[in-house]
Protein backbone atom coordinates (compact mmCIF):
# COMPACT_ATOMS: atom_id res chain seq x y z
CA UNK A 1 0.00 0.00 0.00
CA UNK A 2 1.14 3.68 -0.79
CA UNK A 3 0.37 6.83 0.97
CA UNK A 4 -2.68 8.83 0.59
CA UNK A 5 -3.05 12.42 2.30
CA UNK A 6 -5.94 14.19 3.15
CA UNK A 7 -5.31 17.85 3.80
CA UNK A 8 -8.05 19.70 5.98
CA UNK A 9 -8.22 22.31 8.10
CA UNK A 10 -10.92 23.92 10.45
CA UNK A 11 -9.31 27.15 11.05
CA UNK A 12 -7.14 29.79 9.15
CA UNK A 13 -3.85 29.20 11.12
CA UNK A 14 -4.67 25.24 11.33
CA UNK A 15 -3.86 22.60 8.72
CA UNK A 16 -4.00 18.45 9.64
CA UNK A 17 -2.84 16.14 7.64
CA UNK A 18 -4.52 12.57 7.99
CA UNK A 19 -2.51 9.30 6.66
CA UNK A 20 -3.81 6.24 5.11
CA UNK A 21 -0.75 3.49 4.09
CA UNK A 22 2.79 2.97 4.70
CA UNK A 23 5.16 6.40 5.34
CA UNK A 24 8.66 4.98 4.35
CA UNK A 25 11.36 5.66 2.35
CA UNK A 26 9.45 5.50 -0.87
CA UNK A 27 6.41 7.59 0.32
CA UNK A 28 7.92 10.34 2.59
CA UNK A 29 8.95 12.19 -0.33
CA UNK A 30 5.01 13.08 -0.68
CA UNK A 31 4.57 13.87 2.29
CA UNK A 32 7.85 16.58 2.88
CA UNK A 33 6.17 17.84 -0.60
CA UNK A 34 2.75 18.24 1.07
CA UNK A 35 4.24 20.15 3.67
CA UNK A 36 5.96 22.32 1.45
CA UNK A 37 3.28 23.28 0.01
CA UNK A 38 0.48 23.52 2.91
CA UNK A 39 2.17 24.64 5.97
CA UNK A 40 2.99 28.40 4.89
CA UNK A 41 3.97 30.87 7.48
CA UNK A 42 0.13 31.79 8.53
CA UNK A 43 -0.08 27.92 9.95
CA UNK A 44 0.38 27.90 13.26
CA UNK A 45 -1.31 24.28 14.34
CA UNK A 46 0.20 21.47 12.12
CA UNK A 47 -1.73 18.54 12.95
CA UNK A 48 -0.61 14.96 11.68
CA UNK A 49 -3.69 12.13 12.26
CA UNK A 50 -2.03 8.35 12.23
CA UNK A 51 -5.52 6.48 12.67
CA UNK A 52 -4.79 4.90 9.48
CA UNK A 53 -1.49 4.88 9.19
CA UNK A 54 -0.24 1.21 8.82
CA UNK A 55 3.16 1.36 8.87
CA UNK A 56 6.17 4.17 9.51
CA UNK A 57 10.24 4.02 9.24
CA UNK A 58 13.01 6.01 10.18
CA UNK A 59 12.69 7.90 6.94
CA UNK A 60 9.27 8.57 7.98
CA UNK A 61 10.06 9.96 11.13
CA UNK A 62 12.64 12.10 9.30
CA UNK A 63 9.70 13.81 7.79
CA UNK A 64 7.78 14.45 11.07
CA UNK A 65 11.08 15.85 13.18
CA UNK A 66 11.29 18.68 9.97
CA UNK A 67 8.25 19.73 10.59
CA UNK A 68 8.45 19.92 13.72
CA UNK A 69 11.52 21.96 13.82
CA UNK A 70 9.94 24.13 10.64
CA UNK A 71 6.84 25.01 13.12
CA UNK A 72 9.38 25.00 16.37
CA UNK A 73 10.64 28.13 14.39
CA UNK A 74 7.65 29.76 13.54
CA UNK A 75 6.57 29.69 16.61
CA UNK A 76 3.76 27.41 15.83
CA UNK A 77 3.44 23.02 16.84
CA UNK A 78 3.02 20.24 15.32
CA UNK A 79 0.82 17.92 17.21
CA UNK A 80 0.28 14.20 16.25
CA UNK A 81 -3.04 12.36 16.87
CA UNK A 82 -4.51 8.57 16.80
CA UNK A 83 -0.97 7.11 16.81
CA UNK A 84 -1.40 3.41 16.41
CA UNK A 85 0.79 1.01 18.36
CA UNK A 86 3.20 -0.18 15.81
CA UNK A 87 3.99 3.09 15.31
CA UNK A 88 4.66 4.32 18.77
CA UNK A 89 6.71 1.48 19.11
CA UNK A 90 8.81 3.44 16.43
CA UNK A 91 8.58 6.40 17.82
CA UNK A 92 9.57 4.52 21.28
CA UNK A 93 12.61 3.09 20.00
CA UNK A 94 13.81 6.60 18.86
CA UNK A 95 13.00 7.84 22.17
CA UNK A 96 11.41 10.73 21.23
CA UNK A 97 7.88 10.49 22.04
CA UNK A 98 8.54 12.61 25.10
CA UNK A 99 9.18 15.79 23.18
CA UNK A 100 6.20 15.30 20.74
CA UNK A 101 2.90 16.88 21.89
CA UNK A 102 1.00 12.98 21.42
CA UNK A 103 -2.88 13.23 21.69
CA UNK A 104 -5.08 10.55 22.04
CA UNK A 105 -8.13 11.13 19.53
CA UNK A 106 -8.97 14.16 17.93
CA UNK A 107 -11.23 15.25 20.97
CA UNK A 108 -8.65 15.13 22.94
CA UNK A 109 -6.32 17.55 20.62
CA UNK A 110 -9.77 19.68 19.74
CA UNK A 111 -9.95 20.60 23.37
CA UNK A 112 -6.61 21.28 23.63
CA UNK A 113 -6.84 23.64 20.53
CA UNK A 114 -9.72 25.52 21.61
CA UNK A 115 -8.03 26.20 25.38
CA UNK A 116 -4.76 27.54 23.53
CA UNK A 117 -6.79 29.66 21.36
CA UNK A 118 -8.89 31.11 24.75
CA UNK A 119 -5.41 31.56 25.73
CA UNK A 120 -4.30 33.95 23.07
CA UNK A 121 -7.75 35.92 23.29
CA UNK A 122 -7.81 36.43 27.03
CA UNK A 123 -4.30 37.68 26.07
CA UNK A 124 -2.68 34.89 28.16
CA UNK B 1 -2.26 -26.70 13.59
CA UNK B 2 1.07 -24.44 12.99
CA UNK B 3 3.49 -25.54 11.13
CA UNK B 4 6.84 -26.92 13.43
CA UNK B 5 9.11 -27.94 10.89
CA UNK B 6 12.66 -28.32 10.99
CA UNK B 7 14.61 -25.32 8.78
CA UNK B 8 13.31 -24.66 5.91
CA UNK B 9 14.96 -24.13 2.17
CA UNK B 10 14.79 -20.49 1.75
CA UNK B 11 12.60 -18.33 0.00
CA UNK B 12 14.08 -16.11 -2.37
CA UNK B 13 13.12 -12.44 -3.86
CA UNK B 14 15.11 -10.21 -5.83
CA UNK B 15 14.41 -5.94 -5.42
CA UNK B 16 15.40 -3.98 -7.73
CA UNK B 17 17.48 -0.70 -6.82
CA UNK B 18 14.08 1.11 -6.57
CA UNK B 19 12.76 2.65 -3.39
CA UNK B 20 9.35 1.62 -4.87
CA UNK B 21 10.22 -2.20 -4.53
CA UNK B 22 9.34 -1.94 -0.92
CA UNK B 23 5.87 -2.72 -1.84
CA UNK B 24 7.10 -5.90 -3.18
CA UNK B 25 9.15 -6.52 -0.27
CA UNK B 26 6.12 -6.29 2.47
CA UNK B 27 3.62 -8.59 0.18
CA UNK B 28 6.54 -10.98 -0.30
CA UNK B 29 7.46 -11.12 3.56
CA UNK B 30 3.39 -10.91 4.43
CA UNK B 31 2.89 -14.21 2.12
CA UNK B 32 5.45 -15.73 3.97
CA UNK B 33 3.88 -14.80 7.42
CA UNK B 34 0.69 -16.95 6.53
CA UNK B 35 2.38 -19.46 5.43
CA UNK B 36 4.52 -19.88 9.04
CA UNK B 37 1.89 -18.18 11.20
CA UNK B 38 3.81 -15.26 11.95
CA UNK B 39 1.92 -12.77 14.12
CA UNK B 40 1.02 -9.40 12.89
CA UNK B 41 3.50 -8.35 15.67
CA UNK B 42 6.15 -10.08 15.02
CA UNK B 43 5.94 -9.58 11.10
CA UNK B 44 5.73 -5.77 11.83
CA UNK B 45 8.98 -5.67 13.31
CA UNK B 46 10.65 -8.43 10.40
CA UNK B 47 9.21 -5.26 7.50
CA UNK B 48 10.44 -2.31 9.25
CA UNK B 49 13.58 -3.65 9.81
CA UNK B 50 14.05 -5.13 6.00
CA UNK B 51 12.77 -1.14 4.96
CA UNK B 52 15.81 0.22 6.67
CA UNK B 53 18.02 -2.38 5.33
CA UNK B 54 16.71 -2.46 1.81
CA UNK B 55 16.41 1.53 1.90
CA UNK B 56 19.76 1.78 2.87
CA UNK B 57 21.46 -0.23 0.17
CA UNK B 58 19.38 1.52 -2.07
CA UNK B 59 20.12 4.96 -0.77
CA UNK B 60 23.72 4.62 0.50
CA UNK B 61 25.38 1.50 -1.35
CA UNK B 62 23.86 1.89 -4.84
CA UNK B 63 23.15 5.89 -4.67
CA UNK B 64 19.86 5.50 -6.21
CA UNK B 65 20.98 4.28 -8.99
CA UNK B 66 18.58 2.12 -11.13
CA UNK B 67 19.30 -1.17 -12.70
CA UNK B 68 21.34 -2.67 -9.02
CA UNK B 69 20.17 -5.63 -7.70
CA UNK B 70 19.40 -6.70 -4.05
CA UNK B 71 19.05 -10.29 -3.11
CA UNK B 72 17.30 -11.43 0.18
CA UNK B 73 17.08 -14.70 1.06
CA UNK B 74 14.78 -15.78 3.85
CA UNK B 75 14.91 -19.12 6.00
CA UNK B 76 12.19 -20.36 8.53
CA UNK B 77 13.42 -22.42 11.24
CA UNK B 78 10.96 -24.33 13.94
CA UNK B 79 10.91 -20.90 16.27
CA UNK B 80 13.05 -18.62 14.50
CA UNK B 81 13.65 -16.37 10.74
CA UNK B 82 16.63 -15.08 8.83
CA UNK B 83 16.47 -12.87 6.74
CA UNK B 84 19.94 -12.16 4.58
CA UNK B 85 20.32 -9.22 2.22
CA UNK B 86 23.20 -9.48 -0.45
CA UNK B 87 23.91 -6.42 -2.80
CA UNK B 88 27.22 -5.80 -5.06
CA UNK B 89 27.87 -2.47 -3.87
CA UNK B 90 31.06 -0.90 -2.20
CA UNK B 91 32.11 -2.10 0.76
CA UNK B 92 30.11 -0.88 3.97
CA UNK B 93 29.09 -2.39 7.14
CA UNK B 94 25.69 -0.67 8.11
CA UNK B 95 26.02 -2.18 11.69
CA UNK B 96 29.46 -0.53 12.32
CA UNK B 97 28.95 3.10 11.33
CA UNK B 98 31.11 5.72 11.72
CA UNK B 99 30.22 8.24 14.37
CA UNK B 100 27.39 6.14 15.57
CA UNK B 101 26.60 8.39 18.80
CA UNK B 102 26.21 11.53 16.57
CA UNK B 103 23.89 10.01 14.26
CA UNK B 104 21.50 8.34 17.26
CA UNK B 105 21.87 11.99 18.81
CA UNK B 106 20.88 13.92 15.90
CA UNK B 107 18.64 11.90 13.93
CA UNK B 108 21.03 12.08 11.33
CA UNK B 109 20.40 9.75 8.04
CA UNK B 110 21.47 5.91 9.55
CA UNK B 111 21.51 6.59 12.57
CA UNK B 112 17.67 5.97 13.60
CA UNK B 113 17.86 3.27 11.22
CA UNK B 114 20.42 1.47 12.56
CA UNK B 115 18.88 1.98 16.08
CA UNK B 116 15.43 0.40 14.86
CA UNK B 117 17.44 -2.60 13.08
CA UNK B 118 18.70 -3.36 16.32
CA UNK B 119 16.02 -2.69 18.49
CA UNK B 120 13.07 -5.08 16.40
CA UNK B 121 15.46 -7.80 15.39
CA UNK B 122 17.58 -10.16 17.76
CA UNK B 123 20.61 -10.52 16.01
CA UNK B 124 22.67 -9.13 13.06
CA UNK B 125 25.73 -10.17 11.32
CA UNK B 126 27.80 -8.26 8.45
CA UNK B 127 30.08 -9.90 6.56
CA UNK B 128 31.64 -9.67 2.71
CA UNK B 129 31.68 -12.12 0.47
CA UNK B 130 33.02 -12.70 -3.04
CA UNK B 131 32.67 -8.68 -3.66
CA UNK B 132 28.97 -8.52 -1.95
CA UNK B 133 27.99 -7.33 1.67
CA UNK B 134 25.84 -9.89 3.38
CA UNK B 135 23.86 -8.43 5.93
CA UNK B 136 21.75 -11.16 7.93
CA UNK B 137 19.42 -10.31 10.46
CA UNK B 138 17.27 -12.94 13.01
CA UNK B 139 13.74 -12.80 14.65
CA UNK B 140 12.92 -15.38 16.85
CA UNK B 141 9.07 -15.39 17.13
CA UNK B 142 6.50 -18.12 19.22
CA UNK B 143 4.83 -20.32 16.59
CA UNK B 144 0.73 -20.04 17.97
CA UNK B 145 -0.12 -23.88 19.40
Amino acid sequence: MSLVLDITSTQATEKRISMTGNLDSNTAPQLQQAINIEIDASILHFVLNFKQLEFLSSAGLRVIFKAKKMMIARNGKLLLVNLQPQIKKVFAIIKSLDGMDVFVDEEEMDEYLIAMQNKVLDGD
Amino acid sequence: MASNKASQSPHTLKLNSELSECTRLYQFLTELSHQYYITEEVLHDIKLAAEEIVANIIIHGYNKIAGQVIDVSISTHSDYITISFSDNAVAYNPLNPSDKDDCKKDYCEGGMGLQIIQSVTDKQSYKRINDCNVLVITKHYTVPQ
